[in-house]
């Protein structure tokens, strides 16, 4: 929502293009056959299409909107995600944009209890976390997908219809101009909470409600804090509740406030009670000088998911899969890792190089995370918003204690979001070769400084990579895999900072998979058991059989 | 005590004190205080808890 007399889309600081419903010559072949159809053009939508382009697969997305996502919504990106948007080629934009930042304060009473910081250092490529509006995530997302001819994007196209048929599904999609019917052998729902697919395809989202709806409000002001994510508990401008507030580009801050029960969500959304609750906020943390606001909204906090990600030829990724807390940074991060998650297997099995088995492991892997996104969020829901008194006694001695008592002030750590590892995942494989210690069979590889200014991430391949220590191991296999494309081995030097952060011996190998979840290792690695290991997480034995 | 420690034992009282109604949960809180008194076993450190805790 925004000020009296400002459309949804008339911001402070951002111009929304307007995009028009597909005319003219492209017409006639908007009902060609796609690889890949994809609902919804945001941040999850755009993700997929352009990591499925990196691995040169075609793709048509469809949105009923003219426009970006209204508002800045999602403004924490996480590390992981950042590697993300580097494997898709559009990182630049976000790294000049976006402010990083490293460091948590919360305070109870106006006084700090706990100053946190995420792990940082000089061999981490990225900051643990950045800020930065939805709407910019969407528009550099968006200056990547214009500039990339295997992306075909039709807005003003809502998706009024969706069949089965043999070996793929049938969009029926309306615009301005008429309706089309489109064929596609897999179709990806990134259309969001309210997903129109996952109503057509008859899926429901089970889960549970919790306590507490919280107000969303941007405002611009020059305001002389760096950009540390400040936690408000029990302030005196919302005695027993909690604030929240981020520093943004632009000069824009979030400031995010739990509404009491007494107060009424109408209520609460009105212009004069939004303005007199941020200017309280801002009283708060003394800010005096004049602001404007800009955009505000009102969520609660859910935990909500579908039974399977899957329904034949429908994937479903991003919030049209699940409805996470926001505490922690977890929904937009959560729907960028399903989309990187889903986006190379698929690949993969069109372009022949795995198994269509590799599909039935993106639901398990992504509803496992998101489960243990369930289990964090909620912890932090229940100190935010304590549900029972059990819970509100514990939060209150707590926060009480940590006035006096560091120790207690560890209580409130938000436990911001990190990489799910898969380890029980049919796309990995374990072994009874294993290492002790180094990143876990099924964990997000660990990025390391190897030279001046390059990463391990940036020598990974594009497709899968082995990873060794010995210069005759590496040569063996690369002739072990000479026949698969796609696979990249590369030899780091041993002994060597990165050879101990992986705990590895001279003929240590792991096989990192395409969205840098280490796939298998091996102590003392045969390139033949690596090959089967390799061709047993892509599947290949069933396209053989 | 650890991080992991603590945070199990904020849950375990958290979700313990919720079986009683909140009329009875102090009691249950005073009992659970008396029983971790006994295991401490050194009255000068429970003399300081309970201080500290009244303070803060």
């Amino acid at each position: 929502m925004r000020p009296n007399g400002r459309s949804e889309t008339d911001s402070l600081y951002f111009s929304y293009p307007y995009f028009d419903a597909p005319t003219g010559d492209k017409r006639p072949t908007l009902n060609h056959p796609t690889p890949v159809a994809i609902v919804g053009a945001g941040p999850i939508g755009m993700t997929a299409a352009l990591a499925l382009a990196s691995e040169g697969i075609r793709s048509v997305i469809l949105d009923k909107k003219s426009t970006f996502n209204d508002g800045s919504r999602a403004i924490c990106i996480a590390r992981s995600s950042f590697y993300i948007l580097q494997n898709i080629g559009a990182i630049d934009a976000f790294l000049e944009k976006s402010l990083g930042w490293t460091t948590g304060r919360t305070f109870y009473q106006g006084k700090l209890i706990l100053e946190f910081h995420m792990q940082d250092g000089p061999d981490e490529k990225y900051r643990p976390m950045y800020n930065l509006q939805q709407q910019y995530i969407e528009q550099f997302l968006w200056d990547a997908v214009v500039k990339n001819p295997l992306i075909d994007a039709r807005w003003q196209s809502e998706v009024v219809g969706i069949e089965n048929i043999d070996g793929g599904a049938r969009l029926s999609v309306l615009d301005s101009e008429g309706s089309y019917l489109l064929a596609a052998d897999y179709v990806l729902a990134c259309d969001g909470a309210r997903s129109a697919i996952r109503t057509l395809r008859s899926q429901r989202l089970e889960g549970e409600n919790l306590e507490g709806r919280y107000v969303i409000a941007d405002v611009q002001m020059n305001h002389d804090y760096p950009t540390i994510r400040r936690a408000l508990f029990d302030p005196a401008c919302r005695p027993k509740g909690t604030v929240l507030i981020h520093k943004q580009p632009d000069n824009i801050w979030r400031i995010d406030y739990q509404l009491r029960d007494d107060e009424t969500t109408e209520e609460a959304l009105q212009e004069k009670t939004v303005r007199l609750s941020v200017a309280s906020v801002l009283k708060d943390i003394e800010h005096s000088s004049p602001w404007e606001l800009e955009w505000w909204s009102v969520y609660s906090a859910n935990t909500l998911a579908l039974e399977n990600y899957r329904d034949g030829p429908v994937f479903f990724v991003g919030d049209s899969a699940h409805i996470v807390p926001i505490f922690g940074v977890r929904g937009l991060n959560n729907g960028l890792a399903d989309a990187a998650n889903i986006a190379w297997k698929l690949s993969w099995v069109l372009n022949g190089k795995a198994g269509k088995a590799l599909l039935d492991s993106y639901s398990p892997e992504r509803r496992g995370a998101t489960f243990d996104v369930f289990e964090n969020a909620s912890k932090s829901a229940r100190f935010m918003t304590p549900n029972t008194h059990g819970w509100r006694i514990m939060r209150d001695a707590a926060l009480s204690l940590a006035l006096t008592h560091p120790f207690a002030g560890k209580l409130a750590n938000p436990r911001q979001m990190t990489p799910y590892s898969y380890s029980d995942s049919p796309a990995v494989v374990h072994s009874d070769d294993e290492i002790s210690g180094g990143p876990a069979i099924g964990a997000v590889v660990a990025d390391i400084k190897v030279d001046r200014g390059v990463y391990l991430s940036d020598q990974l391949t594009q497709g899968f990579t082995i990873l060794c220590f010995d210069e005759k191991l590496a040569e063996r296999l690369k002739d072990a895999f000479a026949l698969e494309s796609d696979v990249g081995v590369i030899k780091a030097p041993y002994p060597s900072t990165i050879a101990k952060r992986y705990s590895a011996g001279r003929s240590t190998a792991y096989l990192v998979r395409p969205d840098w979840h280490i796939a298998g290792r091996w102590l003392n690695a045969k390139p033949e058991t690596v090959l089967a290991g390799y061709r047993a997480v892509t599947f290949q034995e069933e396209q053989t059989s | 005590m650890n991080a992991y420690d603590l945070e199990e034992t904020y849950e375990l009282l958290a979700k313990h004190i919720d079986k009683f109604d909140e009329a009875k949960a102090p009691v249950y809180l005073a009992k659970v205080a008396l029983l971790m008194a006994t295991e401490i076993d050194d009255m000068d450190l429970v003399r300081r808890c309970i201080q500290a805790a009244a303070e803060a």
